[in-house]
């Protein structure tokens, strides 16, 4: 597991609600299913741009962005992000 | 194509629907609205007349033997009818938002499509049951979960038993989609849907419906005791489509019934107003109660306005589109609309005077008002607009987008 992957389970398990444990998620989980709400993601967002001290840009505010760790994952990676 | 940007297209679109008008049935939900209201009973006769004229598969797309209506065409559907009777628009609209989500989310599974074609076929009339009894009003938690069959049964098919507050024409209605645990053991937020046919549940009414409006959804609280087998459970989580179609294509679908209770209002008042002057002789240059018919029409102008924008905002149930459609969005369609046309209303009663005030007569407002009542409170405006304030600083308003 990567540092950025564990800095999103991180984000996910301090700022989401989720149903089951962030930290043993799958990677690839659907997080809409596992309780993420619209409301969480913005939280979610403000914790990992804080960590990673960069913007998530206005396309990325999808919800595939949010949809599971690894696009998260693979969002903050194309976004140049440094564990 | 110069000069013609999307509301131009918009507009063509609007004058030329690709399905037939929908008088029929509308007339007939206007002519039974009275009784319905009083005696608080389900709008029957709008209902069979909307099912005789194949109106209730309006969604169902064309290679399941539905007329592949949009969902524009079923918002119109919801708007004519809510100008005859607004409970009627309503149970409508509900019915359509739950059609929406199979359509949108049935996928390839045979079960959910077998069941679309037959609605198409017999006219079936499907209810929601996400409400439940001990959850906080939350639709994204559920205590109900499927139970095995015991080892001896011989239905091997799991129970489902729950017990929702409320299931709008739950007693009319005849096929369900309820919401439940994935499993015995899945965390409350772990949903799916459960589509029960005819034949798989039954109902044990526990509370009733006596309400200031909306009397004929008759939305009352019930047990559900269901058998179902895995194949009728929805592949897809119900988070997704709680957030991706049930909810706004609820609200975009109330939009459009809010709309038209409020647009039957509206040609009261003018009515009213009118028929005031001709006996006064009166010029209609500064005559009373025209401002607040101004006030009213431009209120709603602006609402429809707002829907319009929303629909093409949202496209189709299950499009890529409609998978990306900001919430606050659908969250400002909802408070605005329902505060809109409840205000509207508000101006046409003061527009007719007592000949609105009055419970009885071809001006009376009270059934619009009463009913119109609900569309703040389903769904509380307030707890709404708490939602879309921390929405605000996610993804930022798509402003400019129509222009």
């Amino acid at each position: 597991m990567t540092g950025i992957e564990t800095a999103v389970r991180d984000a996910l398990a301090s700022r989401a609600r989720l149903s089951s444990d962030a930290k043993a998620i799958g990677a690839e989980d659907d997080l809409f299913d596992r309780g993420l709400t619209s409301l969480m993601t913005v939280d979610v967002m403000l914790a990992l741009e804080e960590r990673f001290d960069l913007e998530f840009p206005e396309e990325a505010l999808t919800r595939n962005s949010f949809r599971s760790v690894a696009s998260l994952r693979d969002l903050l990676v194309s976004l140049g992000a440094n564990a | 194509m110069t000069g013609a940007g999307p509301l131009a297209e918009a507009i063509a679109a609007a004058a030329s629907p690709a399905v037939a008008p929908i008088e029929g049935p509308a007339a007939v939900a206007a002519a039974h609205a009275e009784a319905v209201d009083r005696e608080g009973r389900f709008p029957a006769e709008a209902i069979a007349a909307l099912r005789q004229a194949g109106r209730l598969g309006m969604l169902v797309p064309k290679a399941l033997g539905g007329p592949g209506g949009t969902l524009a065409d079923a918002v119109r559907d919801c708007f004519a009818v809510a100008r005859g009777c607004g409970s009627a628009g309503m149970v409508l609209a509900m019915h359509h938002s739950q059609m929406a989500c199979l359509v949108a989310h049935a996928g390839d599974a045979a079960w959910p499509r077998e069941y679309l074609a037959r609605a198409v076929r017999d006219g079936l009339l499907l209810a929601s049951v996400t409400s439940e009894e001990g959850v906080g009003g939350n639709l994204r938690r559920s205590l109900c979960a499927p139970e095995p069959a015991a080892a001896d049964d011989a239905d091997q098919r799991a129970h489902l038993v729950k017990r929702a507050t409320n299931i709008s024409y739950g007693a009319h209605a005849s096929a369900l989609l309820l919401s439940a645990r994935r499993a015995p053991d899945a965390a409350e937020a772990d949903q799916v849907l459960w589509l029960l046919g005819p034949d798989d549940y039954t109902l044990e009414r526990t509370g009733g419906w006596e309400t200031m409006g909306m009397r004929g959804t008759r939305s009352e609280a019930f047990v559900v005791r269901a058998r179902a087998g895995a194949e009728q459970a929805l592949s897809t989580g119900f988070g997704s489509i709680a957030t991706e179609t049930m909810t706004p294509v609820t609200h975009i679908l109330w939009a459009g019934l809010w709309i038209g209770i409020a647009a039957d209002a509206l040609d009261r008042a003018r009515n009213a107003v009118k028929g005031k002057l001709r006996k006064s002789g009166g010029s209609a240059v500064g005559a009373p109660g025209t401002p607040r018919l101004a006030a009213a029409a431009e209120k709603l102008l602006a609402a429809e306005a707002l829907l319009a924008s929303a629909l093409r905002r949202y496209g189709e149930p299950g499009s890529a589109q409609s998978r990306e459609m900001r919430p606050a969005e659908v969250n400002m369609l909802k408070t605005s609309v329902s505060e809109a046309t409840l205000d509207a209303v508000g101006q046409c009663l003061i527009a007719a005077g007592l000949a609105g005030y009055r419970v009885d007569g071809a001006h009376a407002l009270s059934r619009h008002l009463r009913d119109l009542w609900s569309a703040p409170l389903m769904v509380p405006n307030d707890a709404i607009r708490a939602a879309s304030a921390t929405l605000m600083l996610g993804p930022r308003p798509q402003l400019g987008r129509f222009l």
